[in-house]
């Protein structure tokens, strides 16, 4: 296969590797230093999401499966599927902004989440053994308190076609019997408020010790020497190859999808890309520092916005149809009710939508029939695609949707960047040393799940 | 370097005391509870109709949940008169999504999560109860070969990157898995446990195999996640995709047909949730290695 000179000997490394990794198979060609050339092969894992996305019952189950596919990535996958649910069914515009900015508040909380992962892990690469450890407990008490608030470490569920999934769970009255601290989750109203308060501050506690970690570690030397110029990587190949978030970025390959093609509410958000020009692992790390600080940014906006935007009657609204998960008729996120729904709304599109809040002054949601309550989702099946696109914490997540049969859609694709970067990773660690393998590796951050869906 | 160790003495000890007492962070669940005094169909106020309330059950994207599992369903009288509820939710089938918690909320509240914690890895009442497949619990004699240290192989069969990302937890310092003698090991023939994650591709079991032939005796084989226990999401609705045979094998370590022989002879225990909360995996770590299964 590899073209052989004397001294030179292949090994392979994989699937199953040393401590705890994804499976993937890599075939090495080396002398000793010197890598001279890299197979990678996954499909070791491959579950066939798509298809079992298709075996289910309901869009919600299809989110679960979403979410399954990349568990590090679940809300930006799942958020890029209802975002092309909503685009199919023409809501993308009707969604209320407090739905937008809870959406985004744990966007960003992943994204946050996930590099803070990764600069434990890239600290772990360089036998940083302390900071490492440091990270690697902000990022767990990050899952903790997601576990705290809404009942999935990885921020699983949370996310419905034309919604959100906050108010599902008895998780209040769980929180306070196994609650040591009187918290704040007494009051039934003003708790949901308090959650994001809570998360935010909290959040904003664990960003200022990593602050203070990641400034130790850029004083470390031995830290920063192996970094840099390790996995160097030339922007004009990286751009032909499609090189995406992060590892573009650390090129000044502005590829971010929060500024080139906002959704939500990342337009009124004026982001700046964190960007640097030298490719190398220590341009992907200090991308990673921008961008826990971005997000951090984002997270308190988003909060405050909520504060501010969220009134009484968005909380009764959703409250509401997160109370009437049982009742199909009015649960907006209840996705076995689309069926009746579809048939029986279909064509009256022109229905008022509740659920904007605008147009529901009167408070007396009780009035209304289920089928209003549910309006948003009477998009008649056409023959048309839903397109949903997510910046993940590593990229770019496209979604594409179509074939509504009144249950589920029966054409559907996700796409994650890693593809790409293995791409990327593969073209650029020809002729690089063996010693910094591990680090370069470790800096793009891939998920070998996600490219075997 | 030496401000490191000066930081890293600084931060102090994060750990929990877990073993030692249930010091869990709050919001940990670790079960499902089903509360059978609550749940109309378990009460003498039945519906109008007669007939069940099966919202949960209708709701569950994974089918793990038998309301009428106890029941004689052709004799509906049983409901009213109280009978006895079992196995109500398979807890080997359960992602966790807490739907049928929230289906519940707003009637009865039968449902609910749990953060109780068994020594052996058992689960509450009404929850079906064999975690443990193949692995008895020892009696008086405590199996004490791993005593002093346990050694891990993680295998990745397939999972979503999720489950390692919690087995990986084990490592940090709120768990701190070292301090009990818990370590991962690169090479099977050191372990002591496999660990296995993911949905068992075909692919993935050539390569379980190798590596079981590989670990020397006696062994434990955990099974870490709902994914290698029965499928979980992947499985539900496997008969709807249409015939598609490859979404079958998505079913699991537990129900692939080729484990038949491993099944009857290895000792695995099941770890459930998705992903299984790492307190779980801990806690099934240290039963391994106090010796509570016997071989
Ligand atoms: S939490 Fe478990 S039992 Fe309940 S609906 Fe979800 S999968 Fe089913
Ligand atoms: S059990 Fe759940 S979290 Fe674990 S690999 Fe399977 S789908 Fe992912």
């Amino acid at each position: 296969m590899f073209k052989k000179f004397l001294g030179d000997y292949e090994f392979i490394w994989g699937p199953v590797k040393k401590g705890v990794c994804e499976s993937s198979y890599y075939h090495f060609l080396t002398s000793s230093e010197e890598l001279h050339e890299l197979d990678i092969t996954l499909g070791y894992k491959t579950r066939n999401a798509m298809n079992a996305a298709k075996g289910k019952r309901n869009l919600y189950e299809q989110i679960l499966i979403m979410e399954r596919i990349a568990g590090t990535h679940a809300f930006a996958a799942s958020l890029s599927y209802c975002l092309a649910a909503e685009d199919y069914f023409g809501l993308t515009g009707k969604l209320p902004d407090c739905v937008k900015l809870i959406r985004m508040f744990f966007a960003e909380l992943e994204r946050l989440r996930n590099h803070i992962e990764n600069l434990s892990e890239i600290s772990g690469s360089t036998y940083l053994e302390v900071p490492s450890s440091l990270y690697a407990y902000y990022a767990e008490k990050i899952k903790q308190i997601s576990s705290e608030i809404v009942f999935s470490r990885y921020l699983m569920g949370i996310n419905t076609v034309g919604g959100v999934r906050l108010y599902n769970l008895s998780g209040r009255e769980f929180i306070m019997n196994n609650s040591n601290k009187n918290n704040a989750f007494t009051d039934d109203k003003a708790a949901d408020f308090k959650r994001f308060e809570y998360i935010a501050t909290e959040v904003g506690s664990y960003i200022k010790d990593i602050e203070k970690i990641i400034k130790q570690n850029s004083e470390t030397k031995s830290h920063i020497d192996r970094l840099k110029t390790t996995g160097k990587i030339n922007a004009e190949i990286a751009e032909k190859l499609h090189a995406e978030g992060v590892v573009a970025k650390s090129a000044g390959i502005n590829r971010d999808l929060r500024l080139k093609h906002p959704y939500l509410l990342y337009k009124v958000l004026a982001l700046k890309p964190v960007l640097y020009n030298d490719g190398d692992a220590l341009s992907r790390y200090l991308v990673r520092i921008g961008e826990i600080r971005q997000s951090f940014d984002i997270i308190k906006i988003c909060f405050e916005k909520l504060t501010k935007n969220m009134s009484k009657q968005h909380i009764d609204d959703i409250h509401e149809q997160g109370k009437n998960i049982g009742d199909t008729g009015k649960l907006q996120h209840d996705m076995r009710s689309i069926y009746n729904y579809g048939s029986s709304g279909s064509g009256n599109n022109s229905r008022s939508d509740n659920f904007s809040g605008s147009n529901n002054d009167d408070g007396n949601s009780d009035e209304h029939t289920g089928v209003e309550r549910n309006l948003f989702l009477s998009g008649v099946p056409h023959n048309k695609y839903g397109f949903g696109s997510v910046e993940s914490s590593e990229g770019p997540i496209f979604c594409i949707t179509g074939g509504f049969d009144g249950k589920i859609f029966k054409k559907i694709n996700i796409k994650y960047p890693f593809e790409n970067n293995f791409r990327v990773f593969k073209h650029f660690t020809k002729n690089t040393m063996m010693m910094d393998f591990n680090i370069n590796e470790t800096s793009y951050n891939f998920s070998v799940a996600a490219c075997d869906k | 370097m030496a401000i490191w160790t000066y930081n890293g003495l600084k931060f102090g000890i994060k750990s929990v005391n877990f073993p030692k007492e249930n010091d869990f962070y709050e919001g940990f669940f670790s079960y499902l509870k089903f509360d059978a005094d609550k749940c109309l169909n378990y009460k003498e106020t039945l519906t109008a109709n007669g007939l069940p309330c099966l919202k949960c059950q209708e709701a569950c994207p994974t089918g793990a949940i038998d309301i009428l599992n106890s029941y004689d369903s052709k004799n509906s009288a049983n409901y009213a008169n109280g009978a006895e509820a079992k196995h109500i939710i398979d807890i080997k089938k359960c992602i966790y999504c807490g739907l049928c918690v929230s289906e519940c909320s707003n009637i009865a509240e039968a449902v609910s999560f749990s953060n109780f914690i068994g020594k052996d890895n058992t689960n509450e009442a009404n929850v079906k109860n064999d975690i443990k497949n193949n692995v008895k619990k020892s009696g008086k004699k405590k199996f004490g070969f791993f005593k002093k240290s346990l050694f891990v192989k993680h295998i990745d069969s397939g999972s979503c990157g999720a489950c390692e990302s919690e087995i990986a937890a084990l490592n940090n310092p709120y768990y701190n898995m070292h301090r009990l003698g818990i370590f991962i090991t690169p090479s099977p023939r050191f372990a002591d446990v496999i660990l296995l994650s993911g949905v068992f591709t075909d692919k993935m079991s050539e390569i379980f195999y190798n590596v079981l032939d590989n670990t020397p005796n006696p062994r434990f084989i955990i099974l870490a996640g709902v994914c290698p226990i029965s499928g979980g999401i992947w499985s539900g609705s496997g008969g709807l995709a249409g015939g598609s045979e490859s979404l079958l094998n998505n079913c699991g370590f537990l129900n692939n047909k080729k484990n038949g022989d491993i099944l009857k002879t290895e000792n695995i225990i099941l770890v459930p949730g998705c992903p299984p909360n790492p307190f779980m995996i801990l806690n099934a770590l240290l039963s391994v290695k106090s010796g509570d299964f016997a071989i």
